[in-house]
């Protein structure tokens, strides 16, 4: 039997990221509830419950956005309760999870049309991924992501009306994580503990 | 074209309005704060200028007389004026400043009488038009009509006219489709959508399939089993209808007709329908109402989507709304409005200069602006009841 498991996600794409993850393990699982907290405070809020949930029901995935924290490990030890369950994943995309999709260059690219070369090298470790992302697409030769994914000129949004929306679809779609692990360690960490989680899941 | 900018006095639950206005402008607020209100002056100046019947008059009378027009607050001043600034784009100068102020005769008649009415256009340094003139003077009955509504007054400013006179309001009440019965008579505009089917008929059959194919892709997403929509004449009475067929456990799927619609289904295809179909201003009310919240936020992509391919993305389009779901969109935060209900009547204002930061920080207009227009004291509704 195929055990179950519960994602949270931050934000629409870290959800989208999570279920990636969860099928690119190969593990027969299904993936029985997905909440997008909308925002840091809510998820925060939520992890004392989804660690009830870890003990008692299924294994959880939370996926946040660390932000601009100086050091994530330090974060996520002082968001996740004193004697958390082990199978409650919590974690956090270095500065947002726009760095886990640039790190699948070759993906990427061809879907945006954008020339591979101007990708950064280590994505973990770019400022502002998600500036880095805007800029690359606005370079890109494919007009419908730049009408919907860029704010219109001159506008006071970040980003344009379709941004979540065309991010989930490439996570969807195209997103490769074997070529994103390669140049994402953050990414590449949180397989080994998810794969023996789901796996101790199944044998129940 | 489109209107950059509104100022109003005396109107309705406005006593004084200053308002710029965008491609696409949000207006937010809590109920009874004059959200309709303040689509209604669009409606009027429309209403003035409606090449059948419309008039000044019949426009105010349609509202209930000018008693129920003029703000409560107005005190001593009892003038109603409007004034509104035309643009070719959001950010340029305006090419057109029309100005209406009227207000009651108060003698004899007790007539409604046009106070002020200037038209102005850019580049040219005398108005185009400036009442009341010497004319107006001499036969007062002159001043119960506006200049605008009138073809032998107007040719200098047709395209004026002409634009206030296109102006599209949607409030599609799902009922009055599906129930043609209570529905004894459509409202001059169609402002309910009960015409839908009507204009939809009226449509020559090439521009109508590909409208309707338009629709059907956007339907599929977001009604689940919608399989196909086509438009019919019934054979017996001559009726239009819409058909629409459902993925069924029978091969062929189901085909049913729009009063077996359900509500948000019917209101999402009159709002694809209406985007659609001219090019001039439109005013959107609620378009959240029976849509599943998933749905209401694709609702700014959707209408940006549709008038891209319409080559129509420049088309002005005013929505009122409360949806969280629709303003959690990354939305221009120059274009909401935001209404605040205060004791000299309600207050218009666009976000601050902190609000405009936040926002450019990936906030939404849901994070920052919504809150602020939650009624004060809500909280205790719940206590007393």
């Amino acid at each position: 039997m195929s055990g179950t498991i519960f994602i949270v996600g931050e934000d629409d794409l870290c959800c989208s990221a999570g279920e990636a993850l969860v099928r690119y393990t190969g593990i027969k699982t299904t993936i029985s509830q997905r909440l997008v907290a909308g925002g840091a405070v809510p998820f925060r809020k939520k992890i004392s419950s989804m660690n009830n949930v870890a003990e008692n029901i299924m294994p959880v995935l939370m996926i946040a956005d660390a932000d601009q924290a100086p050091c994530v490990v330090v974060q996520r030890n002082t968001w996740l309760p004193r004697g958390a369950n082990e199978r409650l994943l919590l974690r956090l995309a270095v500065r947002e999870a726009e760095a886990w999709i640039l790190a699948d260059d070759v993906g990427f690219a061809q879907f945006a049309k954008i020339n591979q070369a101007l990708f950064p090298r280590h994505p973990d470790e770019a400022a502002d991924p998600k500036r880095t992302l805007l800029e690359l697409i606005g370079r890109g030769k494919n007009r419908d992501l730049r009408d919907e994914m860029l704010a219109p000129h001159g506008s006071k949004s970040l980003v344009g009306l379709g941004y979540n929306l065309r991010l989930a679809e490439f996570v969807r779609g195209h997103w490769r994580i074997d070529r994103a692990i390669e140049r994402s360690p953050s990414l590449a960490r949180v397989l080994p503990r998810l794969i023996a989680v789901l796996a101790n899941n199944n044998m129940r | 074209m489109l209107i950059t900018r509104l100022k109003l006095k005396n109107w309705r639950n406005f006593k004084n309005l200053d308002v710029p206005l965008r491609s696409r402008t949000y207006v937010i607020g809590a109920n009874a704060s004059g959200k309709s209100n303040l689509l209604d002056v669009f409606r009027f100046l429309r209403d003035i200028c409606r090449p059948a019947g419309g008039g000044l008059q019949k426009a105010i009378e349609d509202r209930g007389g000018l008693k129920k027009l003029r703000c409560l607050q107005a005190r001593t001043d009892n003038e109603i004026e409007i004034h509104v600034e035309i643009s070719e784009d959001a950010d340029s100068d305006p090419i057109w400043e029309y100005t209406l102020a009227f207000k009651p005769e108060g003698k004899g008649l007790h007539r409604v009488l046009v106070a002020r009415e200037i038209v102005k256009r850019a580049g040219r340094s005398e108005p185009v038009l400036s009442r009341p003139d010497k004319a107006d003077g001499k036969d007062v009955l002159r001043r119960t009509q506006t200049a605008i509504e009138q073809i032998n007054s107007n040719t200098a400013f047709r395209d004026v006219s002409d634009f206030f006179s296109e102006t599209t309001y949607l409030h599609l009440v799902p009922q009055l489709l599906k129930h043609s019965e209570i529905a004894s008579r459509i409202v001059e505009g169609d402002p309910f959508g009960q015409g839908l089917l009507q204009r939809i008929a009226k449509t020559p059959q090439k521009t109508r399939d590909a409208r309707l194919r338009r629709i059907q892709q956007s339907l599929e997403k977001a009604v689940p089993q919608f399989n196909q929509l086509k438009f019919e004449q019934d054979k017996i009475t001559g009726l239009p209808h819409l058909m629409a067929s459902y993925q069924h456990w029978r091969t062929h799927g189901a085909w049913q007709r729009e009063d077996q619609f359900s509500d948000g289904t019917l209101r999402l295809l009159g709002l694809l329908w209406m985007l659609q179909e001219s090019n001039s201003l439109l005013l959107l009310e609620e378009p959240e109402l029976s849509l599943n919240d998933a749905i209401v936020a694709h609702i700014p992509l959707m209408i940006d989507r549709v008038l891209r391919k319409q080559k129509a993305f420049g088309r002005q389009v005013i929505i009122t709304t409360h949806s969280e779901a629709l303003l959690g969109n990354p939305l221009d935060g120059r274009a909401i409005i935001l209404l605040e209900p205060a004791s000299d009547g309600t207050l218009a204002r666009v976000a601050d200069a902190t609000e405009l930061a936040l926002m450019q920080e990936g906030l939404s207009p849901a994070d920052v602006l919504l809150p602020k227009t939650r009624p004060q004291g809500i909280d205790q509704l719940g206590l007393f009841l």
